[in-house]
């Protein structure tokens, strides 16, 4: 059994909308299928799996906005059909099971689809609130049995990330404080991991040693918002009551409080009837504004940008296209704008610091050479998508990934993969651009290195002036991950790589 | 000015004085209306008061009313309790709190206590009024607000008047009340003017006051730090927050009703003080809302108190070290708006 998470799209990306599901609970799976459409301020993303099995389980429905992390399906193994649901509760008897959760029929059947009615908790997914501790997500409930009639304690194993997915039977956090358990609470007395926050609030402090140590296969945690490494989800007291009276699955709510804590206003925002979802509406002019505010104002704010310029000769590298095209048509010819991303991630390869991201106070080299492709989109806005391994592509390839990317870019088609994998980003500005172009970088990335349009210019070969086509890059570098005599090494590399054409 | 003052509190036109007339106003008024009434401190007669509040008292009322004593607080503070235990209804000024350390034996362990210890068979009607707070360049051994420690003893009853109306007619209710009760001046306050109303002729010394309504925020304070919060509530008025400002007059024991009732509105308490923040009243305010209203809060409890040091004499330290209305503007705000 794998979970299917909400991907991160984009480094400034909380939260995504599910406008579509294009499998169902039976559905064989492989890695790379298509199998959702989220919505994001970047348009509707198709959302790739990277698991094989057979969906046993549609969690998150159509139309609902959840975090990133968020489990929005889950998968058996190829070859079972579904799983056995786990019970809903901890047995009546008291007694915790260990182990395995029983097969066959479960009590009280498979879990609904989509969301429960409201007031039942569906299997795994308590109705309400952010499980508060670090509790086992696997499938398997906790085994070192505490002795009977040990109070139910929150002490969450040492070193376990704050949040996770709830483990079956846990009670929704931020309960109405009624005092009387809703269904698949435990009753009174039985010995569980983790508590409720409202009951933990006046539960005697747990001894440190000896945290419940859950069973193997070992826990896979969920972190709700993986930025913000791993801090426990932060929920007012009243927020939390509220969500609880009203049934509000807190995980599906963004908060904009202190230290973007989940306030009462983010209650009530989620409360509001949500609009049916707009099925591939493509994107919101509006919110793309706001997130390209969101990641420039945060990379002026944040990084030390240094700028590189270099004006580089490309009569050689022009030639070299035009004998290429020749015996082309118009479709298939290949454009200015591939030469200088292969030449560019040629060079990249060459120079890793420049190549990742900047994370948590260090570099993080990328796991490849995958440029991201800036396309400006017919209705305003930017999308970089990514070129994933463009220094190992050919010529011919790279042109028709170039050419893939901006008919699904300004069709909203893009793939989640090609919105979150670019581990540096290149722009250029075409033939109708200007000839300078000093590119802001697009956090966490650490470079990006800009195109000016193609010009004409005096040069002097051989001693002697004559016109010759130039071209204007600028790299504009991260200087906290890397020095401008990396980046000038760079630059020297990409017009190395416009001259020597046959390498291209 | 005898003149005008004879029409206060007779429901006639409204008068416009300060915090320091109308605690003389008040000294004066319980005076007459009560042969048992007296006022006894240092130069509280022929100085007139070190805050000039008794000034000209002693020789409209003589000195059988208006009693000078000598330096000794625990002596004239201890006569005070027996003059009240023996059935007068002494009036004690102490020049400032920090004073008042000398006669804690007297107000703790026998004015606070005798009434319970004795059975209720003695009463001690007991009135002391102290100065407090800083401001006024008096340094560290002047300026300190230790109301938050009286505030802790059980037996006494503690007051903070911050208006004129309180200023002029707390002392009436303190006598009336068989306990006793301290009553805290702020120093920045005397030179106060406002407007009294002619329509108000006593105030209860048990509740607190929301001296101006809003609905995102709870600014809780009291004595001289009303004013500082009321001004941080009007900038951010601007910025559209609406921060409801209450002011506990009564520091014990203290109104929790009110002050639950205000959470439970605003769900962002503010808490605003002169004295410091350890052991404090903020602290016990704070607990509180967070022991009875955990559940109504959208946001931390927060203070803003004096910095953690002997009160510093040179003016610019001395105003930096007390809550300033921008200091309490930016913590409303980071609680309203987020970041």
């Amino acid at each position: 059994m794998t979970d299917f998470l909400m991907p991160s799209l984009g480094a400034d990306m909380e939260a995504g909308t599910l406008v579509e599901w294009l499998i169902k609970p039976g559905d064989t799976v492989k890695r790379g299928d298509v199998v959702a459409v989220v919505e994001t301020q970047k348009g509707a993303i198709e959302i790739e799996i990277f698991n094989t099995g057979v969906v046993s389980e549609i969690v998150v429905p159509v139309g609902a906005l959840v975090p990133i992390g968020t489990v929005l399906a889950r998968l058996g193994d190829a070859g079972v059909s579904s799983e056995p649901t786990r019970p809903t509760g901890m047995p009546a008897n008291g007694t915790p099971s260990t182990g395995t959760p029983p097969t066959g029929t479960p009590p009280t059947g498979m879990p609904p689809v989509g969301m429960p009615p409201s007031g039942i908790p569906s299997t795994g997914m308590p109705p309400v609130g952010i499980p508060s501790t670090g509790m086992p997500s696997t499938g398997t409930p906790p085994t070192g049995t505490p002795p009977a009639g040990t109070p139910p304690t929150g002490t969450p194993p040492t070193g376990t990330p704050p949040t996770g997915t709830p483990p079956t039977g846990m009670p929704p956090v931020g309960m109405p404080s009624t005092g009387t358990p809703p269904a698949g609470m435990p009753p009174t007395g039985v010995p569980v991991t983790g508590v409720p926050l409202t009951e933990a609030a006046g539960a005697q402090p747990a001894p440190p040693a000896k945290p419940p140590q859950p069973a193997a296969p070992p826990p896979t945690f969920v972190p709700v918002r993986p930025s913000t490494g791993a801090a426990r989800p932060r929920i007012s007291p009243v927020a939390r009551r509220i969500a609880g009276e009203r049934g509000i699955d807190l995980r599906g709510v963004t908060g904009t409080g202190p230290g973007g804590a989940i306030v009462l206003a983010d209650i009530e925002a989620a409360r509001a009837p949500t609009a049916p979802p707009r099925r591939r509406t493509g994107f919101d002019p509006a919110a793309m504004r706001q997130a390209i505010a969101a990641a420039m104002g945060r990379s002026k704010r944040e990084i030390p940008h240094y700028y590189l310029t270099q004006t580089v000769e490309i009569s050689a590298a022009l030639a070299r296209l035009q004998s290429l095209n020749s015996e082309r048509s118009p479709p298939e010819r290949i454009l200015p704008a591939a030469l200088f991303l292969r030449a560019i991630a040629m060079a990249m390869a060459a120079t890793p610091e420049l190549n990742g991201f900047w994370e948590d106070g260090r570099f993080r080299a990328g796991d490849g050479v995958h440029v991201g492709w800036a396309i400006a989109l017919r209705g305003g806005g930017l999308v970089a998508p990514a070129i994933r391994d463009a220094d190992r592509l050919s010529l011919d390839e790279v042109m028709a990934v170039m050419r893939d990317l901006v008919q699904r870019a300004r069709a909203s088609g893009l793939r989640s993969s090609e919105l979150s994998d670019a581990t540096v980003t290149v722009t250029s500005l075409g033939e109708r651009g200007a000839e300078t172009v000093l590119p802001i970088i697009y956090p966490p990335q650490v470079a990006m290195i800009g195109i000016g349009r193609i010009v004409t210019r005096p040069w002097v070969v051989d001693g002697t002036i004559a016109p010759c086509p130039i071209v204007t890059l600028t790299l504009a570098g991260d200087h906290r991950a890397s020095d401008g005599h990396r980046g000038g090494l760079l630059l020297a590399g990409i017009d190395r790589n416009l001259q020597e054409t046959d390498k291209l | 000015m005898s003149a005008a003052v004879s029409a206060t509190g007779d429901g006639a036109t409204p008068l416009r004085m300060t915090y320091r007339e109308a605690c003389k106003q008040a000294i004066r008024a319980a005076i007459l209306a009560d042969p048992r009434v007296f006022l006894m401190g240092e130069d509280v007669g022929r100085y007139g008061g070190c805050y000039a509040v008794t000034k000209g008292l002693v020789e409209e009322l003589g000195e059988d009313r208006i009693r000078d004593t000598p330096l000794a607080e625990g002596g004239f503070v201890g006569a005070g309790i027996g003059a009240a235990i023996a059935g007068m209804r002494p009036i004690v000024e102490i020049m400032t709190v920090n004073f008042s350390l000398l006669a804690l034996d007297q107000i703790i362990n026998n004015a606070a206590t005798i009434p319970h210890m004795s059975g209720g068979q003695f009463a001690v009607p007991l009135v002391i009024r102290m100065a407090t707070g800083a401001g006024r360049q008096l340094a560290a051994q002047h300026s300190h607000s230790l109301e938050g420690w009286y505030a802790h003893i059980p037996g006494l009853r503690i007051l903070a008047p911050a208006t004129i109306e309180d200023a002029r007619f707390m002392l009436q209710a303190a006598l009336d009340d068989p306990n006793p009760v301290l009553i805290f001046e702020h120093v920045m306050l005397y030179n106060r003017e406002d407007v009294l109303d002619p329509g108000i002729t006593k105030v209860d010394i048990a509740s607190a006051n929301i001296r101006r309504p809003g609905r995102d925020v709870s600014l809780i304070t009291y004595g001289g730090s009303l004013f500082k919060t009321l001004d941080a509530a009007a900038a951010l008025q601007q910025e559209g927050i609406e921060a409801e400002v209450i002011d506990l007059r009564v520091l014990r024991p203290l109104d929790m009703t009110t002050i639950l009732g205000s959470v439970a509105r605003t769900r962002r308490v503010v808490i605003v003080d002169e004295g410091w923040k350890s052991g404090s009243l903020s602290a016990e305010i704070a607990a509180r809302i967070g022991e009875d209203a955990f559940f109504e809060l959208d946001a931390p409890i927060r203070r803003v108190c004096s910095r953690e040091v002997p009160i510093p004499y040179p003016a610019h330290l001395e105003q930096a070290a007390l809550p300033q209305s921008p200091a309490i503007a930016a913590m409303a705000r980071e609680l309203v708006r987020g970041q």
